[in-house]
């Protein structure tokens, strides 16, 4: 049941689109791991052989945190946590990325996509975690 | 101001998801070198910093293969099997590759190799 009017949610949207991007991705990857890993506009065999074990292990992640984001679209109060693990898993990713960059393991140069691609997207998404959490709040002070 | 910070956040959360996944040289073509970590000898290939190492175990021995980021063959330089009791065999080095026989090939729990140029690799033996 809608907990919030149309009027006042706002954050509806974001967090649809970005429930969608996951279930896609999380849904490509559990089907068809190859296809993925060949056809990901990412150049994914830069960063390695491809094992479709892993892939679909990673997959669960993108498409379970797609689906509770899903539910949070037209469970409001499902928001704030499912937006919270999202941006745990993303921050999580991206210190993974620091540690890889630090030890080497990328090659030179490798940090410019990361800043814009990984550090900055992930710093937007956690943002916007705080902001909707904030929204909550004032939804719930208001009410 | 948060319809519009609502609105701006759209479209990054849109891609994170692909975001997450680039790495250098943003798409390239899956049959270019670049992307080719394909076995070339019917082993396992693991990629190590930039350097891939293709595993050729046959009976009791074990082949070890350098080669660069796009599958060019690299100098094998040199290389121990490591045993799990923390002693190590040298392996020999036969043209372009490096070997394991005998208890190096059968009990090594990791191989150790120093490229002729480069830091120092770890290979996990083969099952």
């Amino acid at each position: 049941m809608l907990v919030v009017s149309r009027e006042r949610d706002l954050w509806g949207t974001p967090v649809a689109v970005f429930a969608a991007s996951n279930l896609l991705i999380g849904a490509w990857m559990l089907v068809s791991p190859a296809h993925w890993y060949w056809n990901l506009p990412a150049n994914v065999p830069g960063s390695g052989p491809l094992n479709e074990h892993f892939v679909r292990d990673v997959g669960c992640i993108f498409f379970l945190l797609g689906a509770a984001l899903a539910v949070a679209v037209v469970r409001p109060h499902w928001r704030v946590p499912a937006m919270s693990a999202a941006s745990a898993f993303y921050v999580a990713h991206a210190l993974v990325h620091v540690l890889d960059t630090a030890r080497g393991l990328f090659p030179p140069g490798h940090w410019r996509y990361d800043v814009l691609g990984v550090y900055l997207a992930t710093l937007v998404l956690v943002l916007t975690t705080i902001l909707l959490a904030r929204s909550r709040s004032r939804t719930h002070a208001g009410s | 101001m948060e319809r519009l910070l609502a609105l701006l956040a759209t479209p990054v959360l849109a891609v994170l998801p692909l975001l997450a996944f680039v790495h250098s040289q943003t798409h390239v073509d899956p049959h270019a070198p670049h992307g080719d970590h394909r076995p070339h000898r019917g082993g396992d290939v693991v990629m190590l910093g930039d350097v891939h190492v293709e595993v050729v175990r046959t009976d009791a021995v074990v082949h070890l293969y350098l080669s660069d980021p796009v599958r060019r063959p690299l100098p094998p330089g040199e290389g121990r099997a490591v045993h799990a009791d923390g002693s190590s065999t040298p392996l020999a080095t036969e043209g372009d590759h490096l070997v394991a026989r005998g208890r190096a090939a059968r009990f090594a729990e990791h191989y150790e190799i120093v490229p002729a140029s480069g830091a120092p690799l770890v290979v996990p033996a083969p099952p």
